[in-house]
């Protein structure tokens, strides 16, 4: 498989130092083109770690609009987590060894088909809750996310949809009858 | 104005839980000069507070006390401590309800008559029909402003409405349109418009969905015969020597136990902490729980057979935008056993936003994958559909009090025990190919199948029965053994129909308020 990392350098020096505190080595599945912005902040897990949780939540969740800087979101709000507790950081250091053992080598260097077949494999695996969990809890609870996926969040500071598009899809109108003029109109 | 009633004070009528049945049923006593002391768990919240975050929103107010699962149902092993959503709030799970409100079909209130006998199934008629109930239906329409009833205008459709509607002309189907809600179309009851922001689910910021925790609860507060009191979480129910209802336990916001004296008391906490309340409630008495002579409190536990269909669309739809249930397919709802089940089911529009579409799309370990990241990623495509149908009631799906578990207040927590009956399983199949032919006629490029949410519907663990050893309460939700204890919520339901459940649970508590009114005023209770 040929991973697009389709990431701009510059939007990701943008918000990489807010995001990232490590180094992750380019190439392979995971190819990230800036170090210097991260190595100022402290982490709790190492570059191998990093990746593989990256490809993880990538092979998760693949999508062509989530550039890699996004899937970082995950890796970093479980950093976070592993810089407080050591045990979650021990979890995560075992979880990607349990991987690459699965892999029969790296994970971040098998294919995708390998790969695929670890991760079912792993499902209900410790790391893989782990993962999974924070794809679904923080990567997509994330406005950087919701921007790129198409959700436009709260809506009641702009005054909900009835002005901005509720009606705009290039489907017919319905009939009248079935959906009858807003209060407004 | 707010008034305080004294602990003492025998005469009131209490009312445990205040959403759809007992928010209704509070102020319909009270506006008939009936003392009412409503009793609610959670606290108080206004328009004000209610965020448009999902999470932060179901973390404000959803009932997050621990309850336990069993049964091959999904659910217990994709959410295994959250058999269901339900609110812990003032105005209950009306706070976060999307607002269809539909009447029952006249057949759906006596199945046992029109299905005949099910295996395995635990059928029974309605000691009501529906000509009893038109009266009472039209009354909680209007209270609630439902559209397309009483004048008010149906609510104009959203973008997911619009794929809907043009998949089920393609389809052939004669009935769909934006719906009957409870969501004011125009200004009416002092209550705003929809301004289409589509969080229907976390609470109504402009206030223009029915609520019963802002309507009900401050109009009965108007009357001066009415203290509502937040945070007070009933653990007991108690009765005197003779065996009649006398009181409840509570324990209040700081922790500490009260006892209110009542005169009659009405539950009405939702269809797992209703029948859960009655079993804790035994006595030497009553070993068995409250009104659980004939063994029935617990059983016959229905959720509607619920499933979704979301799809991937070949050009962008926003559904997020506007109501989160925008309209309707009825074709489906009618009995037609030649289709392989009994029952029918409804076809309703659904969308859920970013948060919520990754926890549900698929839920539990295998939620994820290749395809699931493709829709995520263009969330913008999708179109989405809930499908709700009659599921069979069964003796074995109930809730139980497991006693190995606590709650915060040292109590028993429920154990919620389902397992799908065979026609839900055949419905759900029959629903999920129409619900994708609906979409693939529109353009879909691809659909998911989705199970089903924790259940919002929660219906007939405490059921009205017109013999008393078939059931838990007769059809004023009076309980069979005990004649100043009343069920006044989703519980009674004796069988759930296709149809989402409060329009009838409203109209249900004001049938139940003439009644207890009318019995007061007898002397009888
Ligand atoms: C997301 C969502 C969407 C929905 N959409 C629809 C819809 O479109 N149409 C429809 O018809 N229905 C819908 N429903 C279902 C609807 O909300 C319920 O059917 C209805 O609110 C149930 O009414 P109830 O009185 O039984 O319980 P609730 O409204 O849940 O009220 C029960 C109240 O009792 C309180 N309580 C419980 N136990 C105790 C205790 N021991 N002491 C004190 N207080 C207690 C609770 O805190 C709660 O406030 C939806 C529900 C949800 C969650
Ligand atoms: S879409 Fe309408 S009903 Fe729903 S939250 Fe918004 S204003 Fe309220």
């Amino acid at each position: 498989m040929k991973n697009n990392v389709n990431i701009s350098r510059r939007s990701f020096l943008q918000k990489a130092g807010k995001t990232s505190g490590f180094v992750v080595l380019a190439g392979g599945a995971v190819q990230l083109s800036s170090f210097n912005a991260w190595a100022a902040k402290k982490s709790a897990i190492d570059n191998h770690v990093a990746k593989t949780m990256l490809l993880v939540g990538k092979d998760m969740f693949p999508g062509k609009r989530f550039t890699d800087d996004l899937y970082m979101i995950a890796v970093d709000s479980l950093d976070g987590k592993a810089l407080k507790d050591e045990s979650v950081k021990s979890a995560l250091v075992k979880g990607v060894a349990e991987f690459d053992k699965a892999a029969g080598g790296k994970y971040t260097e098998a294919s995708i088909k390998k790969r695929m077949n670890v991760l079912k494999s792993m499902e209900g695996n410790n790391f893989f809750n782990t993962m999974r969990g924070e794809m679904v809890n923080v990567f997509f609870n994330n406005k950087r996310v919701w921007d790129v996926a198409g959700w436009e969040g709260a809506a009641y500071d702009k005054g909900g949809y009835y002005l901005r598009g509720f009606q705009d899809a290039d489907w017919p109108q319905p009939s009248e009858e079935a959906s009858p003029k807003g209060w407004w109109e | 104005m707010a008034k305080k009633f004294d602990l003492n004070d025998d005469t009131v009528a209490v009312v445990i839980g205040s959403g759809a049945g007992g928010g209704t049923l509070s102020n319909e006593l009270a506006q008939k000069g009936i003392n009412v002391v409503c009793l609610e768990a959670g606290k108080r919240y206004t328009t004000d507070d209610f965020v448009n975050d999902e999470w932060a929103a179901f973390l404000q107010t959803a009932w997050l006390d621990k309850r336990t699962t069993s049964g091959s149902w999904r659910v217990a092993t994709d959410f295994p401590g959250l058999p269901s959503w339900i609110v812990k709030s003032v105005g209950g799970s009306t706070l976060h309800w999307a607002g269809a409100s539909l009447r029952f079909q006249e057949h759906e209130f006596k199945v046992k008559t029109e299905y005949g006998d099910i295996a395995g199934a635990n059928l029974l008629d309605w000691p009501i029909s529906l000509k009893e109930m038109e009266p009472y239906y039209d009354k909680a329409e209007d209270k609630i402003g439902v559209t397309r009833t009483h004048g008010i205008p149906g609510l104009p459709g959203n973008n997911n409405f619009k794929v809907l509607y043009d998949g089920a002309q393609k389809m052939g189907y004669k009935d769909c349109h934006t719906g009957r809600m409870g969501i004011n179309s125009m200004p009416r009851d002092g209550r705003n418009a929809c301004l289409q922001l589509g969080f229907c689910f976390q609470g109504c910021k402009s206030g223009a969905k029915w609520s019963a925790g802002y309507t009900e609860i401050p109009k009965a507060e108007k009357t001066g015969n009415f203290e509502l009191r937040t945070q007070a979480h009933v653990i007991q129910i108690t009765h005197n020597k003779s065996g009649k209802i006398d009181g409840v336990v509570y324990v209040d916001k700081d922790g500490n136990q009260q006892k209110q004296k009542a005169r009659i008391v009405a539950v009405a906490g939702n269809s797992i902490e209703t029948p859960r309340l009655l079993l804790m409630s035994n006595t030497s008495m009553y070993p068995d729980g409250l009104s659980n002579s004939a063994g029935q409190v617990g059983k016959n536990y229905m959720r509607h057979l619920t499933a979704s269909v979301y799809a991937l669309m070949d050009k962008p739809v926003n559904m997020h935008r506007g109501t989160t249930m925008a309209g309707i397919i009825t074709d489906e709802s009618r009995n037609d056993p030649s289709r392989g089940f009994v029952g029918g089911y409804e076809m309703e529009t659904l969308s859920l936003g970013l948060p919520f579409m990754a926890a549900f799309l698929v839920p539990g370990t295998t939620g994820y994958g290749p395809k699931m990241g493709k829709f995520l990623d263009n969330y913008d495509h999708m179109a989405g559909m809930w499908i709700v149908g009659e599921d069979m009631p069964q003796e074995s799906n109930r809730v139980t009090l497991n006693t190995s578990e606590k709650d915060q207040n040292g109590m028993p927590v429920p154990n919620v025990h389902f397992d799908d009956h065979e026609n839900d399983l055949k419905m759900r199949k029959h629903a999920f190919g129409k619900g994708t032919d609906v979409y693939k006629a529109a353009g879909a490029l691809d659909v998911f199948e989705t199970p089903p949410y924790p259940s919002t519907h929660n219906l007939g663990t405490c059921r009205m029965s017109a013999k008393p050893r078939d059931g838990v309460c007769d059809k004023n939700g009076k309980s069979h053994d005990i004649a100043n204890l009343f069920i006044s919520d989703g519980s009674q339901f004796t069988t759930g129909a296709a149809e989402n459940p409060t329009l009838t649970i409203v109209s249900l508590a004001i049938r139940q308020a003439e009644h207890i009114a009318k019995e007061m005023a007898k002397g009888t209770i």
